[in-house]
């Protein structure tokens, strides 16, 4: 099977309780927004880091995007 | 401009808090309640505030003891002090982040999907027991054993010794949750923490030597790897998952259903669709949700709904009043098994936000699907009322059903 390129993290909004699970696990990647919810930070996509986070979600509100 | 009734626990809001919860939002968003001696918050965009902010602190143990105890009731109660100060859910940050790091990885969904089959089992024995019978207390013969049970073989517990939570569980339970009529409470609580401790000191032994494949073992593990973590960190968290996996996912599945067995069109609808079921159970949540409120104090001055908040105040947020508001839901007092998106407040939000929901949803999903699949014809017998508490929200038993 091909690499595939993780291209972004996202944070489903909708879902997001802000926990802060990923924020405090990964605080250079994750940020807690002035609205409540987290969002992804990091300058570029960090997949051990991201896949992690997303496992920790108390929610899974966390996505790796791939690459087509 | 009406009057505000100032006892939460009048009959008739306890009964039915949707009219009081009304006139608090529409009238009195920010109320100071003189006989609870707080405020009160009911709106939802001032409760999910509340709950993502760092001016408003979780730890309310330490001014209850403070300012309500006097020295020698601080002395004889330390122990009560100890154990309640050391739960995550009374904590701020930084302990709260240290303390929460903890149970991270054991409540992670994946963590949770593990148990599947543990949780699926003890579903079925349950109902094998209810076939045959004419009818069942849905909360002695099923949403109060079945939690319990879960609880304690996630944490480890032989389930011989599961009878033994509930009298543990129950004392704490009605310290945290002002039951009222009570005088003895604090006592009562400090007693079960003393045996409940003990009992769990004696499982940790047993870890010492043989680690088993259990939440009290990857507790210690983690324990291990972290010289701040001391046993009692250990024993304390676990008396906290007791208490906090028990009568509150008792009171869901007991809400739940009840409200269900009222909308027959509703309760249809799920038996004939169960991809709804995921929607249901939030939609239980938001309903009638096991926990009406939660509490805060301000850790500064601040202004809300343009009422100056103190520094040190007692704020009730009413995630209950939060969960029907037309603000944020449409047809809020409608109970819509499909409402998608449904971002209720039930399991808190921010930093606090339920370590259990994934287990809770998990234990709900398998039960409802059990039950609605080999009980079509259950139906409600007994009339529906509801405990007097300030924060909780639960049914007086019994809650008899008649299965067909």
């Amino acid at each position: 099977m091909a690499e595939r390129r993780l291209v972004r993290v996202e944070v489903d909004a909708n879902l997001c309780v802000g926990s802060g699970m990923c924020v405090n696990f990964n605080p250079d990647l994750f940020r807690i927004q002035p609205d409540g919810h987290a969002a992804y930070v990091g300058e570029s996509p960090d997949e051990h880091a991201a896949l992690d986070a997303a496992e920790l979600c108390p929610v899974s509100a966390i996505n790796l995007i791939y690459e087509e | 401009m009406p009057v505000v009734n100032d006892d939460l626990l009048d009959p008739e809001i306890v009964q039915n808090p949707a009219p009081y919860y009304r006139l608090l939002r529409e009238h009195h968003p920010c109320h100071w309640n003189e006989r609870w001696r707080g405020w009160v918050l009911t709106r939802y965009e001032d409760v999910y505030n509340a709950l993502h902010s760092s001016q408003m602190l979780a730890d309310r143990i330490t001014p209850y003891f403070q300012t309500r105890l006097s020295e020698e009731e601080r002395k004889h109660f330390a122990l009560t002090y100890e154990v309640l100060h050391s739960f995550v859910v009374f904590r701020d940050p930084p302990d709260h982040t240290h303390l929460r790091r903890i149970f991270a990885r054991s409540f992670m969904p994946k963590s949770i999907a593990a148990m599947r089959d543990v949780v699926a089992a003890y579903v079925k024995d349950f109902f094998d027991e209810w076939e045959g019978r004419d009818t069942v207390d849905l909360n002695r013969d099923f949403a109060y054993p079945f939690p319990a049970n879960v609880i304690a073989s996630i944490i480890g517990a032989p389930r011989e010794d599961v009878h033994r939570f509930h009298a543990w569980a129950d004392a704490l339970t009605t310290l945290l949750l002002a039951g009222v009529g009570e005088d003895q409470r604090m006592d009562r609580a400090q007693n079960a923490l003393i045996e409940f401790k003990a009992y769990l000191a004696g499982l940790y032994d047993e870890r010492l030597k043989t680690p088993r494949n259990d939440m009290m073992s990857w507790l210690m593990e983690v324990q291990r790897g972290d010289p701040t973590l001391t046993r009692d960190d250990v024993l304390h968290s676990c008396i906290l998952l007791v208490n906090a996996g028990h009568e509150t996912t008792q009171d869901l599945i007991c809400n739940t259903l009840t409200t269900l067995l009222k909308m027959p069109e509703q309760l249809e609808l799920l038996r004939s669709n169960p991809a709804h079921m995921r929607t249901a159970i939030d939609e239980g949540l938001r309903f009638n949700g096991p926990l009406k409120g939660t509490m805060r104090v301000a850790g500064a001055d601040m202004t809300i709904a343009d009422e100056q908040v103190r520094e040190g105040d007692r704020i009730l947020l009413l995630m209950g009043a939060a969960n029907r508001d037309p603000a944020k839901f449409n047809d809020p007092e409608t109970f819509d098994v499909t409402r998608s998106p449904n971002p209720h407040l039930s399991f808190s939000h921010g930093i606090h936000f339920c370590l259990g929901a994934p287990l809770a949803r998990m234990e709900m999903e398998i039960a409802f699907n059990e039950m609605l699949k080999r009980f079509p014809r259950m139906h409600l017998m007994s009339e529906i009322k509801w405990d007097p508490r300030i924060l909780g929200r639960s049914i007086e038993p019994p809650i008899n059903l008649r299965l067909g």
